[in-house]
């Protein structure tokens, strides 16, 4: 691939080794993404279970679909993981953390933290 | 557009941000802490006036993160213009609805 100018781009995936900085990036725009999508989801069981005895029976047994529990692992993760960066995010604009070596650290910490906290929430949900 | 627009989406998305993580993780501790879940206590909880504000300041707050986040990324991967607004409008309408749609539930909470 080249630029207008003739200057050659490489863009293989399978060869660019993204730095840490570069995965929490890249994750918190993917489960934004994915966080935004599922607020129709949301909205309609929210809506439902505010309608009375029936609405929040029907509801619960919506939510209790067992093979929806990936899914809520995956948003679970996916909500922890944003919140975790977005705060790391909040710091570097007031100048907290900004440089290479701490912007570095706070990743390696907050990508493995997100998937460990998501579990154990999961856990503590589910038991 | 003034030169402004930019600064404006970067403000909302911090301030929706910082609002959205306080009301999910208050949210979640009242319903996790708060004793057996059923039908009344919950909508009892939507039906208060305070979680009527502040649910309601909560679905604006994630609309427009949600919507700025998602143009941001709009923008970012999708060039020819004809794929870009269709798709910008349908994410528009999707987040629209889904607040309309909220709102209306949360007005209409009917306490068991």
């Amino acid at each position: 691939m080249r630029a207008p100018d003739g200057r050659p781009i490489y863009l293989d995936l399978r060869h660019i080794r993204l730095p840490v900085t570069g995965v929490i990036s890249i994750m918190h725009r993917i489960f934004g993404v994915l966080l935004s999508f599922s607020i129709p989801g949301f909205v309609y069981v929210f809506g439902l279970s505010l309608q009375g005895e029936a609405g929040f029976a029907r509801a619960a047994e919506l939510l209790g679909q067992g093979w929806l529990i990936p899914l809520y692992l995956l948003l679970l993760w996916g909500f922890v993981h944003h919140l975790l960066a977005g705060i790391r995010y909040l710091l570097m604009d007031i100048e907290i953390g900004v440089a290479k070596a701490p912007a570095t650290q706070s990743a390696r910490i907050i990508v493995p933290l997100a998937a460990v906290l998501s579990l154990l929430i999961a856990l503590g949900v589910w038991s | 557009m003034s030169g402004y627009s930019g600064m404006w989406a970067w403000l909302i998305q911090r301030f929706s941000g910082i609002y959205i993580g306080l009301y999910v993780v208050a949210v979640a501790l009242i319903v996790a802490f708060g004793g057996e879940l059923d039908a009344a206590r919950w909508q009892g909880l939507f039906a208060s006036p305070l979680m009527q504000a502040a649910a309601s300041v909560f679905i604006v707050a994630l609309l427009f993160h949600a919507w700025i986040g998602l143009r941001d990324v709009v923008l970012d991967y999708i060039h020819p213009i004809a794929i870009k607004i269709p798709v910008l409008l349908v994410i528009l309408a999707m987040l629209l609805a889904s607040g309309f749609w909220f709102l209306r539930a949360l007005i209409q909470v009917d306490p068991t």
